[in-house]
């Protein structure tokens, strides 16, 4: 997201891995996971590659954290190459508009509507 | 079986029409299964699939086909489950509906062919493919059987507007609105956008609660009811807003949808577009509209622009007999011949202003062959697509493992000429499957992989398009060619083996009643195709190479001239002799005078052209023109099988428009003439065939060197 000019070039980054068929049952352990992340105020990147598929809850927990990293001016990036079930997923309830198979493009997809959300 | 309604012959268009239509999804549904065999997660190709069995249901039933659109219901129910993850792709799907395909197929050409029993085998077979499977899927709770609908689709549709706003407390009731939006996807094309702008950051965020609302746009014939009923159970914890709205034909625009949903007010907007930028943007800007409103605003839109263009893509072309494109193409070589004699006259009168209007309609005459030569131009693809299906076939029946590569399936070829090469290529290929590729254990044997491969490309050379069918297969074997020759009788003992080169034995196969196959099967080995294939490439005008090493494979080139009607071409004299050598392979003309290549005849017809080497002949002698030679000559420089050569003539006269007059009967022995044209005075002139020419003029030189 925002390259926020009071964070230091040098802080190493920290990556976070999903996996699986995430649903609200999972939310909690990776909704605390971000938290910690954000705590140590380094540039975060969270790896999809190895999510199959998302509930609207995991989904509104991501655009939550995308929120939260442009008030603080964190960085927040989505890596990986999304699995084709995921992809279908977002947009056959509308979360973007069309398929994106890197979790860069569909972190691009997703911060245009963030940014015109908030 | 099938009654087609005692028609009119209004009717009978129809139905004409929907049976080329239905034919063309048919062999792109060919196409698209054994996509699907590749690459069977592709939701792409199943759609695809899915929306061709549904147009062919539709049509089928709307034209009195009762039998097909009954057929191919059942096929469509079985890939509406393979698209809504209920059962797998699979082997025996592709093989089924590649049946169900000929089925169809057959039953579109000849309606009262017996293919009932065939039809309630397969039948049965699809049935069987969601039983099998309904308990271990996943979303199995969600299939509804799809009533029973045949009238058409855009009759009592009706767009509604969706808003669906969750309360925080959905997700502790343990609704999914995934779920829901999956109910709404059964009643028909429906666009949907998350509205995300309710989700707090995550320091304010409770994951146990739904933040998330929706907008949806949904088309569909089953009424308000049907949606509200999807609904029914999470009333009381949503905000559910259902409007319809009006069926307009024109696509509204963004400001129309903006003013109907209370957005912004007419005035506004009147105000607002006043303004030359995008009107979202402006709105936005203004604070009138929050962007996600316009956007799902833009998603109405697209979505019904999607309505229309479903209902308009067939009107996007135009069917037309092929007949009719063949008179054109006859009356434009009239015009072309006529275009030359008005040039001629226009020079002989010498008269400026008649030079003028010659010049400018052979501008236009020469525009008018180049778009009628188009209109007949097919990329060669639809051809290739058929193949697929043939090897995938053939190579299950004879327990062999082989790909069909294609590539430049985009060259494209006259009409005539692609219909001609079917044959040709099925013979070449059937040949490759069955003779070529070695049994997958065969090949584990001789260190290649267990599965063969045969390729087919297609790419332009100059007025000729190469067509190369390659295997990595066993390779032509000489000996057992030469024996079977010889067997046959089509050669003579007395020639050995070794006086014959690769390409002399090769030929060989193009002889009738040639084949080596041990065994007879039902795949090749009858002793016809290869001299059927040689037939028909030499009636297109065209040839056939063939090169093959042992144990690595063959390689057969076709080479296939462009068009068979008309040409641009150089008009050439030799002696009162006129011959129009084709312009595209002419690479340029140098003026040489006689004593300088009577002092070269001594040795070998050879000069130096562009720092090359060039061989040379003259047609003079090639055709046996009697008559003085002139003391300065010119060569015509022209690309023959890929080399050089040079065709000595009396004078370059210059380039012409050539309508290709076939030669009769009588001349099919003349070799080194393709053809005939009339020039505008009414004198004919021989189109040279540059290519016999050149391999005469190398066979002569070679015999010049051994009596040397």
């Amino acid at each position: 997201m925002t390259n926020a000019p009071h964070i230091p070039t040098n802080v190493p980054p920290q990556k976070l891995e999903w996996k699986g068929a995430l649903s609200i049952e999972d939310a909690n352990p990776l909704y605390q996971d971000l938290l910690k992340a954000f705590q140590k105020k380094q540039p975060t990147y969270l790896d999809l590659s190895r999510v199959t598929d998302m509930d609207s809850a995991i989904i509104q927990l991501i655009c939550s954290a995308f929120k939260e990293a442009l008030e603080q001016g964190m960085e927040l990036h989505l890596t990986g190459t999304v699995q084709d079930s995921l992809q279908s997923t977002l947009v056959r309830y509308g979360f973007i508009m069309h398929e994106e198979s890197t979790g860069e493009g569909l972190e691009k997809q997703w911060c245009i509507q963030q940014k015109g959300s908030l | 079986m099938v009654h087609p309604a005692k028609g009119v012959p209004m009717i009978d268009k129809f139905k004409d029409a929907f049976k080329d239509e239905a034919s063309e999804l048919l062999s792109t549904l060919e196409d698209q299964l054994l996509e699907l065999e590749k690459n069977p997660h592709n939701q792409e190709t199943i759609s695809a699939i899915f929306r061709a069995m549904h147009t062919i249901k539709g049509s089928a039933a709307m034209f009195g086909f009762d039998t097909i659109s009954h057929f191919t219901h059942q096929v469509e129910n079985a890939f509406d489950k393979l698209r809504n993850g209920l059962i797998p792709v699979s082997k025996h799907l592709i093989d089924i509906t590649l049946r169900a395909r000929d089925v169809i197929s057959t039953l579109l050409a000849e309606p009262d062919a017996d293919m009932e029993q065939e039809m309630s085998l397969l039948a049965k077979e699809f049935n069987e493919l969601g039983s099998e499977t309904s308990e271990a899927a996943p979303k199995a709770e969600t299939e509804k059987s799809e009533p029973q609908q045949t009238k058409r689709e855009s009759e009592g549709m009706i767009t509604y507007r969706i808003h669906f706003a969750p309360k925080p407390e959905l997700f502790k009731n343990g609704t999914n609105p995934f779920r829901l939006i999956d109910e709404l996807y059964e009643l028909g094309p429906l666009s949907v956008i998350a509205l995300k702008s309710a989700i707090p950051p995550l320091s304010k965020l409770d994951i146990e609660s739904c933040y998330v609302a929706w907008d949806m746009t949904l088309t569909t014939d089953k009424g308000i009811d049907a949606i509200k009923d999807v609904f029914i159970f999470v009333e009381d914890l949503a905000q559910i807003a259902i409007t319809s709205t009006e069926q307009v034909d024109e696509i509204k625009r963004l400001g129309e949808i903006l003013v109907d949903r209370g957005i912004a007010s007419p005035e506004v907007i009147d105000h607002i577009e006043q303004d030359k930028r995008k009107i979202g943007e402006l709105l936005v800007e203004k604070n009138i509209a929050k962007p996600e409103e316009i956007q799902s605003a833009l998603l109405e839109q697209e979505h019904l622009k999607q309505l229309k263009d479903r209902q308009e893509v067939s009107s996007a072309t135009i069917r037309v007999p092929s007949e009719r494109l063949d008179v054109l193409v006859d009356l434009v070589g009239e015009l072309v011949t006529l275009q030359a004699r008005l040039a001629r006259t226009a020079v002989s009168l010498q008269d400026g202003g008649l030079t003028v209007i010659s010049e400018q309609f052979e501008r236009l005459v020469s525009q008018l062959r180049d778009t009628t030569m188009g209109i007949r131009m097919l990329p060669i693809g639809t051809t290739f697509n058929r193949f697929r299906r043939l090897v995938r076939d053939l190579s299950s029946e004879l327990g062999k493992e082989i790909d069909l590569i294609t590539d430049g399936e985009e060259t494209e070829l006259d009409k005539t000429v692609i219909e001609k090469l079917t044959d040709p290529l099925v013979h070449i290929i059937r040949n490759s499957v069955d003779h070529g590729i070695e049994k997958p254990e065969e090949r584990e044997l001789k260190g290649k992989p267990r599965r063969g491969t045969i390729s087919l490309s297609a790419l332009h050379s100059g007025a000729y398009v190469l067509i190369r069918v390659s295997d990595d297969g066993a390779g032509m074997n000489r000996e057992r060619i030469y024996a079977k020759a010889v067997e046959k009788g089509l050669l003579s003992e007395t020639i050995p083996l070794g006086s014959l080169s690769d390409q002399d034995i090769f030929q060989l196969v193009f002889a009738p009643g040639f084949s080596t196959a041990t065994n007879v099967t039902s795949v090749s080995g009858r002793g016809v195709g290869m001299d059927v294939v040689k037939r028909q490439i030499d009636s297109l005008g065209g040839s056939v190479l063939v090169e093959s090493s042992p144990g690595k494979g063959t390689n057969i080139t076709l080479k296939i001239p462009l068009t068979l009607a008309i040409i641009d071409g150089l008009l050439v004299r030799v002696a009162n002799e006129l011959y129009v050598i084709p312009l595209s392979v002419v690479d340029g003309c140098v003026e040489i005078q006689r004593d300088a290549l009577q002092l070269q005849q001594k040795s070998r017809s050879i000069l130096t052209y562009r720092q090359r080497v060039l061989p040379y002949v003259a047609l003079r002698d090639l055709f046996k023109v009697p008559g003085e030679q002139p003391v300065i000559e010119q060569i015509v420089v022209v690309n023959a099988m890929d080399a050089p050569i040079g065709f000595v003539v009396d004078q370059v006269i210059g380039d012409y428009q050539t309508v290709i007059k076939p030669l009769g009967l009588l001349f099919k022995k003349n070799d080194g003439i393709s053809g005939a044209t009339i020039l505008g005075d009414g004198t004919v002139a021989l189109i040279v065939d540059v290519n016999h020419l050149a391999s005469l003029a190398q066979q002569q030189e070679a015999k010049q060197i051994q009596a040397m």
